[in-house]
């Protein structure tokens, strides 16, 4: 298998999301830290229901919806408004108004990863601001164009606007503008490497972030600081440059910002080789992403794990974690999302070309030669522009190839994983079958052998004349052929359980009893640990619903899973025993019962139970607390698999530390 | 004499009485099941000494055969009455261990019930 490094080829790319992000969360921050953020909420939607006068006011309303980022728990909602807000305006023919709104626009889609559609707006509200003349809309916009193209990667244009913006900001000393441009520029240069702009940008920021009071611009400059010590190797002066940013953002509750700096430590302490805390900020930002549903920074925080746990050389739990980070990447990278961007830049060089042109007519009498060779120096940027694209976009299509196989790799390697765990458990059956098919033959080979005896023994009756005591013996010939029926069929459906077992399940749901299922594989799953472990002793105690009629479900498959579980409970339970007091009684049970609308199976054991800070992994694949080599970790996950998604029911599990576990399926009754 | 079955199968009650129908009808051989190593220990505390031969399957949920063979040959009864394995492996090992924990016999399934009628004869 190829080695695949997720870090490298996202880590870049996102971190540059990220900065921007922390960025453009605190020029807002310190207008909402003052109140709650739902009360303001709420009282705005308020204001908004009793204003519906078209008018200027409203559209301010409106606009108050988008970013400062009261609604960012919603970006949905806060877009819907901003786009009412440009609407109106534009019906108004209010010109500012519609600048702000295609600004705010651009923010929310940028946070969106719509990278396309925000400079598309980030242009249009450059457009109109300056058609109004107006230089603080001007520099605002620039400012905001420039870290559009700063996520999306594009370092040229983005250099361009956002110097635009510190000129004009600085023209009309605007500091709060003055910050934002050179705070993006400093990103923009410590991304390319250049210290020594970096180390000027920051300078300027810093002086007009203490002049501000703005502390999430001090935090943002500590960031810088701790990536310029990280790029000459000063590993622990770096540690301290985040942790003072953490602190600062930990403050200001930016939590965007505190994911980011949380994931750069666990980096750094990976670099470091110091496993706990590498992992400690991990987990700590995996947390902090989850608690705030913020989706890049969930999916940075796995990338961190993995690479943590592949530092550290824990490869189960970094497959695992990479699987996560696999699933994630399908649902935020996407293709066409960046060629959008690469037509829509084009589009605006043509603009521009068209614009050139028009001048050109304008001013006739200009020195033609001049004009000739401005439209060469423009036809040869626009061709090197043209060639970087054409570059780029290959080497785009180069790592989606690289991703797609090294994806189909992983499946394939999954589906025999998936085949081996199956096989696996189809040997502990062997051993189960083997003994579970004896008895019932014993029984039929006798009763039929007693049958034979005693039709010689009906016969002497008959002709001794004894009719009575000849129809005692008849009885009894018809009892015990109904045994060997009996017996016979219960060696069939054992056979039949095998083969169904082995072979690739057919998905086919058909009306199954339940509880004649259950009872079949308690014995085949005890027989099979007998087999295999002579000291291996428990009790099994069966409780089932005979009301419960039968429930259509793929039997194989819910098969596999009740296997699954008692397995486990008898793995649970042997565990305990092995531990326990001499008095102690191993016991798994297996118990059906009807609900209102759905079916339930429980299993328990009376082990050691699950310890809770291993719970929440027990249906992740590849989670074993077996010895190397004993599990595969799919048994639960695959069960879980089985119930949720094929069958739509639910798998839990409820425990008591040393008390023991209890797994309840339940399924609905109409599938 | 009297005779002690354990086995978790329930069917085994009436092929004993039936494989042995002219011994019971003759007064031969007295025969007692108990479903469970368990139910076999509470058999034999409220009858004691009466049974003098046990026949025991194995393998057993709960408490196995060879525990019970156990705690009969080392706990409880004295003299222990005789006790016969049977078990469907019938591997060295189980032989063994039984032999160990003092068995008297050893049976194999399938029961071959000449060969048991032949045992159980000799000690008439």
């Amino acid at each position: 298998m190829k080695k695949f490094n997720p870090k490298s080829f996202t880590k870049c790319k996102i971190k540059k999301e990220m900065k921007s992000i922390l960025l453009l969360c605190f020029i807002c921050m310190t207008n909402t830290l003052l109140y709650g953020q739902k009360a303001i909420k709420d009282s705005l939607k308020k204001t908004l229901d009793l204003h519906l006068q078209e008018d200027t006011t409203r559209v301010n309303l409106l606009l108050a919806f988008g970013p400062p980022p009261i609604f960012l728990d919603d970006k949905d909602y806060a877009q819907q408004k901003v786009r009412e807000a440009i609407a109106l305006a534009t019906k108004l023919k209010w010109e500012k108004g519609e600048a702000i709104g295609w600004r705010k626009l651009c923010y929310l889609q940028d946070i969106d990863q719509k990278y396309d559609t925000a400079i598309n707006s980030g242009l249009n509200a450059l457009k109109i601001s300056e058609e109004i003349k107006d230089s603080d809309l001007i520099a605002i916009a620039n400012g905001r164009l420039g870290n559009a193209y700063l996520t999306w990667g594009n370092d040229s244009l983005a250099e361009f606007y956002l110097k635009t913006s510190l000129e004009v900001a600085k023209a009309i000393k605007s500091k709060q503008d003055i910050l934002i441009a050179s705070v993006s520029l400093c990103d923009l240069y410590s991304d390319k490497k250049e210290w020594n702009k970096v180390a000027e940008y920051s300078d300027q920021a810093l002086k007009s972030a203490i002049e501000e009071h703005d502390y999430s611009v001090e935090a943002n400059i500590f960031i810088d600081i701790g990536q310029e010590q990280e790029e000459e190797h000063k590993l622990k002066d770096a540690i301290t440059s985040y942790r003072r940013a953490l602190r600062l953002t930990k403050n200001l509750k930016n939590y965007h910002g505190i994911a980011y700096i949380l994931t750069n430590l666990s980096y750094l302490f990976c670099s470091l080789k110091t496993e706990d805390s590498a992992l400690y900020y991990a987990n700590e930002a995996l947390l902090l992403s989850k608690g705030h549903n913020m989706a890049q920074e969930l999916l940075e925080s796995y990338i961190a794990l993995v690479n943590v746990t592949t530092t550290f050389h824990d490869y189960k739990d970094a497959l695992a974690y990479h699987l996560i980070v696999d699933s994630l990447e399908n649902k935020t990278y996407s293709l066409d999302a960046a060629r959008n961007i690469e037509r829509l830049t084009e589009k605006v060089q043509q603009d521009k070309k068209d614009a050139i042109a028009k001048a050109e007519q304008n001013k006739k009498d200009a020195d033609e030669k001049r004009i000739r060779n401005l439209q060469y120096s423009a036809i040869g940027v626009f061709l090197l522009i043209a060639v970087f694209l054409f570059w780029n976009n290959r080497q785009k299509q180069k790592s989606k190839i690289k991703i797609q196989n090294a994806y189909a790799e992983l499946k394939s390697t999954q589906s025999q994983l998936i085949q081996s765990e199956k096989m696996a458990s189809l040997g502990e059956l062997t051993a189960g079958i083997a003994h579970e098919i004896q008895n019932p033959l014993n029984f039929v080979n006798n009763f039929s052998e007693i049958n034979q005896e005693m039709v010689n023994e009906v016969t002497e009756e008959i002709n001794k004349g004894n009719i009575d005591e000849a129809k005692i013996i008849l009885n009894d010939i018809k009892e015990n052929s109904e045994k060997i029926n009996h017996h016979g069929k219960r060696a069939d459906a054992i056979v039949k359980g095998m083969l169904q077992h082995s072979r690739a399940s057919s998905g086919q749901k058909e009306l199954t009893d339940i509880n004649a299922l259950c009872d079949e594989y308690v014995r085949l799953s005890y027989h099979g640990l007998r087999a295999k472990d002579k000291t291996f002793n428990a009790d099994f105690k069966t409780d089932f619903d005979e009301t419960i009629g039968k429930i259509k479900i793929v039997p194989q498959d819910i098969g596999r899973v009740v296997l699954n579980l008692l397995t486990n409970a008898f793995y649970a339970v042997n565990e305990k025993k092995k531990t326990a007091a001499e008095n102690y009684q191993p016991t798994v049970s297996v118990q059906t019962k009807k609900l209102k609308d759905k079916i339930q199976i429980c299993v328990s054991d009376n082990g050691n139970g699950i310890p809770q800070n291993v719970i929440d992994k027990i249906f992740q694949p590849f989670f074993t607390t077996k010895p190397t080599g004993s599990g595969t970790g799919l048994g639960l996950s695959l069960s879980y698999d089985i119930i949720t998604k094929a069958h739509s029911g639910t798998l839990t599990a409820e425990t008591k530390e040393n008390e023991g576990t209890t797994f309840i399926i339940e399924l609905p009754k109409q599938l | 004499m009297k005779v002690l079955v354990v086995d978790d199968e329930v069917d085994v009650r009436s092929l004993f009485e039936q494989r042995f129908r002219k011994e019971i009808k003759s007064g031969e051989i007295e025969f007692a099941f108990a479903f469970s190593g368990e139910e076999a220990l509470t058999f034999l505390h409220a009858h004691e000494h009466e049974a003098v031969l046990i026949l025991s399957d194995i393998n057993m949920p709960g408490m196995s055969g060879l525990q019970l063979l156990e705690r009969i040959k080392q706990k409880y009864h004295k003299p222990p009455p005789v006790v016969m394995m049977i078990t469907a492996y019938g591997d060295e090992e189980n032989y063994n261990m039984a032999k160990k924990l003092g068995a008297d016999d050893f049976l194999t399934k399938p029961v071959d019930f000449v060969l048991l009628k032949q045992k159980l004869k000799p000690n008439n």
